[in-house]
């Protein structure tokens, strides 16, 4: 991130992935994807329904098998000895799109601790873990002996992504963790996956569809088209394409639009910002120079 | 891997056979399992043979998407026909060691069940690859609408069949997601004995159980929203109609199986 080379904590080579080969419903889900994730970067992936982000995400935990590529953690091609592929999950965590379905035992504390149980961890580091887990997501240590059918939405949401996080994996891949929550569910969860980033260190892949998430969290940002990265860059590069976005029938965030549409209008602001504050400094910059001469 | 089953899956297409009223179909798909067993004879099995696969030319399946729905059903296809190979009793012996032996009959009789079950597979095959869920069940619904005059309860039948149906993929789907997920927390499924196995689909199937009858209490309250109330005054957006293109297939039917039958009561 500082400009200093490092070797990739996940990197995906030539990557493409095939859906029922041979009938006719095969469809090509991703397209020659290159891909590298530096240590302790937060990483958000971004587009429509159906442009393989999804699918992408499930090769970087061995879930899916390339139909042709590689994905390397640590520099190691984890399918190439398929019986250390449960290892890998271990180490690179991932989150499912509404992952409170998956939840299924008795009471938290035991659903939180089904990943370091598979792990085989003792009983005394479950025990720790669980409860660390817990605090990560901002739970009260009392949840533990409740059924997680009694939690609400949003709380067993956190359960989920405790069960995630309890692995201790180096990598979190989180698949649109916000989704269906309302806007204090979803000011939260992004507050605590920014914890998670900044305090714990962990390195973070988010998937979602909005542009205005994307670019308030994440450091970079990796725009999917047909299963194909189209563009990706930091957040302020990418949105600085903004005509080529929306060609390809993607939005910038508001305010990025709404200075576009400004500089339509003849008003000469600098259109590269994607947060409200952002703008606010670059609408007082323009103003000051158009008053200023 | 789940989603690579096709036995009984609907392929959606704008072919001649497509177009066929459901209930032409399911009559002639019985039609067809009458014949099957009423013929023996090798000539009548040609007949029906070049019959039931013109139909699938006709239809543009390929005959390796056809072939692929026997797979899971080739286990009892050769167990079945090894047990008639060697057990069948008979006048001209080729081979004999003990109780068990070949003889003429038994090879004819092996090749008939062989015949008779992959014709079976692929004939009925044909009416759910190309007859899509729905039209199958309102098919079945107004040939069997006869019965509504006992009071059997016909369209609740018709409907929890395709909503059955209808919610299968999504199963599949569900099943496929849980896994995952689970397999993400580190879940094997696939080694260990057979309780530990057992065990291991605990994770996935209390999930999906709890998401069925949520979706069960869903669609129940989108329908009673809708003002779904049963059979009652109850008309249909699509209806059935038979045209010249039922004749035709009707037509064809009757010389081809009637044909086979005519040679099998001949010969």
């Amino acid at each position: 991130m500082n400009g200093q080379k490092q070797t990739p904590i996940l990197e995906v080579r030539g990557l493409s992935h095939v859906y029922s080969v041979g009938t006719p419903f095969e469809q090509k889900a991703l397209d020659d994807v290159n891909l590298s994730v530096d240590k302790g970067e937060f990483i958000a992936i971004i587009g429509h329904t159906g442009s393989g982000k999804s699918t992408l995400i499930q090769h970087l935990n061995g879930l899916l098998r390339p139909t042709t590529g590689q994905v390397l953690f640590h520099g190691q091609d984890i399918f190439q000895k398929t019986s250390q592929l449960r290892k890998i999950r271990f180490q690179i965590g991932l989150l499912f799109q509404y992952p409170e379905y998956q939840l299924f035992e008795e009471t938290v504390g035991q659903d939180i601790a089904y990943g370091p149980a598979n792990m085989g961890l003792h009983n005394s580091e479950i025990t720790r873990r669980v409860s660390d887990a817990l605090d990560a997501v901002g739970l009260p240590q009392s949840i533990a002996e409740k059924s997680p059918f009694e939690l609400s939405g949003g709380q067993k949401r956190r359960v989920a992504l405790a069960g995630v996080l309890a692995m201790q994996p180096e990598i979190l891949v989180l698949d649109e963790p916000t989704a269906g929550l309302d806007p204090a569910g979803r000011e939260e969860m992004f507050e605590l996956i920014r914890d998670l980033h900044d305090k714990r260190d962990t390195t973070i892949l988010l998937v979602t569809h909005s542009m205005e998430d994307a670019a308030r969290v994440a450091s970079r940002l990796i725009v999917m088209r047909e299963g194909q990265i189209f563009l990706t860059g930091a957040p302020a590069q990418v949105f600085g394409q903004a005509e080529a976005l929306e060609r390809a029938g993607l939005t910038v965030p508001q305010v990025t639009k709404i200075l576009l549409a400004l500089r339509a209008r003849g008003i000469p602001v600098d259109t590269r910002c994607y947060t409200v504050e952002q703008a606010v400094q670059k609408l007082l910059a323009c103003r000051e120079e158009v008053l200023g001469c | 891997m789940l989603r690579d089953i096709t036995l009984g899956q609907f392929f959606p297409g704008n072919t001649w056979m497509h177009r066929i009223d459901p209930r032409t179909k399911i009559v002639l798909v019985m039609a067809m399992i009458v014949a099957l067993f009423v013929c023996s004879h090798a000539a009548a099995y040609v007949v029906l043979t070049v019959y039931i696969f013109g139909l699938i030319a006709i239809s543009k399946l390929s005959l390796r998407m056809v072939l692929r729905g026997l797979k899971p059903l080739l286990v009892i296809i050769l167990f079945t026909a090894v047990l008639n190979l060697f057990l069948t009793p008979g006048d001209m012996l080729l081979w004999r060691a003990g109780p068990v032996s070949i003889t003429m009959e038994g090879i004819q009789k092996a090749a008939l069940i062989v015949a008779r079950l992959v014709l079976l597979i692929a004939g009925t095959s044909l009416l759910t690859y190309t007859t899509s869920p729905i039209q199958l069940t309102d098919g079945l619904e107004r040939l069997l609408s006869p019965l509504k005059k006992l009071h059997l309860p016909i369209h609740e039948l018709a409907m929890m069949m395709s909503l059955a149906l209808r919610f299968i993929p999504t199963l599949v789907e569900e099943t496929d997601k849980i896994m995952s997920a689970q397999r993400a927390r580190g879940a094997d499924f696939d080694s260990g004995n057979l309780l530990h196995r057992a065990k291991a689909l605990i994770p996935i199937l209390v999930p999906l159980f709890v998401s069925s009858f949520r979706r069960a209490d869903e669609l129940a309250t989108a329908m009673e929203c809708r003002l779904y109330r049963g059979d009652i005054g109850r008309t249909r957006m699509r209806q059935l109609q038979l045209g010249r293109d039922d004749a035709i297939c009707v037509i064809v039917a009757i010389l081809f199986l009637g044909g086979a039958i005519v040679l099998q009561i001949l010969t």
